[in-house]
């Protein structure tokens, strides 16, 4: 009759094939005559299935928005996704090994009126002896006469329905009411699309530098390229989209420029950059210094015996004048052995030297040794100006996403950053300067800190950051905030600020003596220190920040120290 | 015989017991239905509700021999089974030659058998489980087909002796007599004080009654149905797992295996009556009380709440069926 085995794999076997309850029987006839009811059990079963892997779904779903409601979850769409999936195939599977079988058409049709009649002859269809025979005629009687369509009409299990509704309900909620944890979603999607844009855009400037390394090698390029190339990596490896992280990863990068171009050659790229100011001070040289600042040997080369083939045949004042030029800025080198050559090219310029000597061969190689340094420099600036973009990016997606921000204030302007020619020894205008002005431009362009000190003293220019362009002013009217008004400021009121060692734009001037001179303290016109008044503690963050980040930079901050450093303004960034 | 020569014969029998007994449907069907079944019935009711009548008038009409045993204090069990007495031959030799009792008989009515002594009243104990006798060392057959039909009255306990459990278990149906509503009784009395008697006529033969007997043990019964009295007997239990709450409670022993055992044997008869070969739970469920009444024994609480067994059946009923 039944015919089941009891070994387990079999068991498993028949279980998959007629489910958990279900029994296979022999009589064909009693099952024909089941089949209208079992057909009629099976669709409400599904159906019922159905109805309930919809009600589990909802309530899940439900469930998930609402924790979602309280606590952010960027992900509970996938996740209400995932556990559909899941929970829809456990109830296929649940529902196709506890589907009704024939045994239990029986005790329905049984429960209805035919009195065991179908269950008695089901058991029993294996055998034939007259009574049982006599039986199951009068079974399948009962059952032809059965109507199971009229007996079991389909019906929505109303229980499930309800639990349906009370969870749309509360997904419709959900959904409708103003979340605070849905606005700080949205600025994870808007981060994680921002971080994505930056990385682009680090992507992009990584295959330009590439470009330019094939074409000319440069040790510092490539070490460039590779910060980039781990940059981006870090970065896209943020899948949380985590601004802290994303900050940090930015910060190191720039802190590995800082300490790349700043490795062991600092004297050496401040006599560099000095030469080239001097070409570019006089007249007569600027455009040969321009051509060397914008970094292309062949087109400084060319430039140069222009100039001296015109110098040939108008004058010798213009030869002069370059050989001046060359001599006075060989004067302020601190590299001795560089002034020398430097000397030697100056005196080989005036003596009217020609292509070939040994004199021309130093200035034509002092002229390639400033090329790669100008173009070294071009493209640390465009490095660290797309880092610095990437945060004020991620600073500004993380702004403009928060909804707590529309009630802030935010700082008025922002974070002038250094030109990253501040060397120390060099008085310079273009040190940490702090730009409040949010009106100065954007400040995309970048150039080499703008005046200079004379000499190698210690003095170190603190001034404003009017001529260092390496700021980004992203506040605007329409958008008050900055990357700090994000924050929850309530709990700070205001703060004492000293005002700053001089006024914006100002320039502080430091006299340098030429050599290895003793340090020189100057009084400066302007006053060191202010009086301070009470700033808002959002007005001043940002400097302060950026002043961390620039002292870091700098290495002026102890390597043991500088984690510590990073990760509290990196704390207060977020 | 087939079923609907059963069930045909089994109607013309209630409806000619019907002509004599005013009401009492369900005494008459449960009756039937036990005797049929080869049981013993204990009917229990006050005096005058025609439980000797139902008796004699279902021996009438199953043209069976009939023999009334009046239980009383005195009676010796001899004086049920019958004895061995002393007789002389016609040369003058004497013998023991053995006295049937009344027991020899095809229905008996042990009328109030609470009233005669323990001792008296296991001597029908044997002659209703084994349809068996023993005198005087020899064992003696009992006429076939055996029923015993005992009477007791639940109001005078005084000098009455309680059917000890293995005994009042031997009976395969209670059945409680109730007293007629008011039409009924008006019948009753018109019946009995006119002159013109109801005759009945025997419907079936010994022969007839034997075939019906033999087909209701042919009836056929599912696994489930089995099971599901095999639960109901566990059911009753208070120590078993399948016992709801209030028979933890309230009872104190449980229906024995010979409960299911009448359960099903009295539901088979049932089947046949209402025309099926297979016996049902609906069988099951009108039989239950009648069947399992007697086997189940309160404990103090049930009885000084004043639970009745049946009231216990029915719970389980609608927990199990």
């Amino acid at each position: 009759m039944h015919g089941k085995p009891d070994n387990f794999p079999q068991k498993v076997v028949s279980i998959l094939k007629f489910g958990f309850h279900n029994r296979d029987f022999d009589n064909r006839e009693i099952k024909k005559a089941l089949r209208p009811i079992l057909k009629r059990l099976l669709v409400q079963h599904y159906l019922i299935k159905a109805f309930q892997y919809m009600a589990v779904i909802t309530l899940v779903t439900g469930l998930f928005l609402v924790i979602s409601f309280f606590y952010p979850w960027p992900e509970v769409f996938r996740w209400c996704m995932a556990v559909a999936g899941v929970v829809g195939i456990s109830f296929f599977i649940w529902a196709y090994l506890t589907r009704p079988d024939y045994y239990q058409a029986a005790i329905m049709a049984d429960r209805d009126g035919l009195k065991e009649r179908a269950i008695t002859a089901l058991e029993l269809s294996g055998q034939n002896d007259r009574m049982t025979v006599m039986q199951r005629t009068d079974a399948l009687m009962h059952l032809k006469q059965f109507d199971a369509r009229a007996q079991y009409p389909f019906f929505v299990p109303r229980r499930e329905i309800a639990v349906c509704l009370a969870a749309l309900l509360v997904i419709t909620l959900c959904m409708a009411l103003p979340g605070r944890t849905r606005e700080e979603i949205e600025h994870r999607a808007e981060l994680r699309k921002a971080i994505a844009q930056e990385v682009e855009k680090i992507g992009q400037l990584k295959e330009q530098l590439e470009e330019k390394q094939n074409q000319t090698r440069l040790a510092e390029r490539e070490e460039a390229i590779n910060i980039l190339e781990e940059l981006q990596v870090e970065m896209q490896e943020n899948s949380d989209s985590n601004l802290k992280r994303s900050l940090k990863s930015i910060s190191r990068a720039e802190e590995k420029l800082a300490a790349l171009k700043n490795s062991g050659r600092e004297s050496s790229q401040s006599d560099i950059a000095n030469i080239i100011d001097a070409l570019k001070a006089n007249e007569v040289t600027r455009e040969l210094g321009e051509k060397i600042s914008a970094g292309d040997v062949e087109q400084a080369r060319d430039e140069m015996e222009k100039f001296l083939e015109n110098a040939e045949s108008e004058t010798g004042n213009k030869k002069d004048t370059l050989a001046d030029v060359l001599e006075k800025a060989a004067a302020n080198l601190s590299d001795t052995q560089l002034a020398l050559q430097l000397n030697q090219a100056g005196q080989a310029v005036r003596s009217g030297g020609t292509g070939g000597s040994p004199q021309m061969e130093t200035l034509d190689r002092i002229l390639g040794m400033l090329c790669n340094q100008a173009g070294w420099q071009t493209d640390y600036n465009r490095v660290t100006t797309i880092l610095q973009n990437a945060r004020y990016g991620l600073l500004a997606a993380g702004e403009e996403s928060c909804s707590t921000c529309q009630a802030g204030n935010g700082i008025n302007g922002s974070m002038g950053s250094s030109g990253g020619n501040n060397s120390s020894g060099a008085a310079a205008n273009g040190g940490s300067g702090n730009s409040n002005n949010s009106e100065s431009g954007s400040g995309q362009e970048s150039s080499m800190s703008g005046s200079q000190g004379a000499g190698s003293g210690a003095g170190r220019g603190i001034g404003s950051g009017a001529e260092t362009q390496l700021q980004q002013n992203r506040s605007s009217p329409t958008s008050p905030g900055s990357e700090w008004a994000g924050m929850d400021f309530a709990k700070y009121e205001k703060i004492f600020d000293p005002e700053r060692i001089g006024e914006a734009g100002e320039s502080s001037f430091v006299q340098g003596e030429a050599g290895e001179g003793p340090q020189q303290t100057v009084t400066t016109t302007d006053p060191a220190v202010m009086t301070g008044n009470l700033r808002p503690y959002r007005e001043v963050i940002g400097y302060y920040s950026q002043a961390a980040r620039d002292s870091l930079n700098r290495s002026s901050i102890p390597p043991e120290m500088s984690d510590l450093v990073r990760d509290y303004f990196s704390s207060l960034e977020e | 015989m087939e079923i609907n020569e059963f069930s045909q014969k089994a109607c013309e029998i209630e409806k000619e017991i019907s002509k004599v007994m005013v009401g009492q449907r369900q005494i008459i069907r449960h009756s039937l239905i036990c005797l049929l079944a080869g049981g013993n019935v204990l009917l229990e009711g006050v005096p005058g509700l025609g439980k000797t009548l139902l008796v004699k008038t279902i021996s009438q009409v199953l043209s069976l021999k009939f023999s009334r045993i009046q239980f009383t204090p005195d009676l010796m069990p001899a004086d049920v089974t019958g004895t061995n007495i002393i007789s002389e031959d016609e040369k003058g030799r004497k013998y023991f030659e053995f006295q049937a009792g009344p027991v020899f008989a095809n229905i008996i009515l042990a009328d109030e058998i609470n009233r005669a002594t323990p001792k008296t009243q296991s001597a029908l104990l044997e002659a209703m489980q084994e349809k068996t006798v023993t005198a005087g060392g020899k064992t003696r057959l009992l006429p076939e087909p055996f029923f015993v039909m005992a009477t007791q009255n639940p109001l005078e306990m005084e000098g009455t002796y309680p059917l000890p459990e293995a005994q009042i278990d031997r009976f395969m149906l209670k059945l409680l007599v109730n007293f007629p509503g008011e039409d009924e009784l008006a019948r009753i009395i018109t019946k009995t004080v006119t002159p013109a008697a109801n005759e009945v006529k025997a419907v079936v033969n010994v022969r007839e009654l034997t075939e019906m007997m033999h087909l209701a043990g042919e009836v056929l019964v599912a696994d489930k149905v089995k099971k599901t009295v095999a639960r109901l007997i566990l059911s009753t239990h208070p120590e078993n797992t399948y016992a709801p709450e209030v028979v933890k409670k309230y009872v104190r022993y449980g229906a024995s295996p010979r409960g299911g055992q009448a359960l099903i044997a009295a539901g088979k008869v049932r089947a046949l009556m209402e025309g099926r070969y297979n016996l049902a739970l609906e069988d099951i469920r009108e039989l239950a009380a009648p069947a399992l009444r007697h086997r189940i024994f309160l404990n103090f609480e049930g009885e000084a709440e004043g639970l009745s067994p049946d009231g216990l059946i029915a719970q389980i009923l609608d927990i199990l069926v």
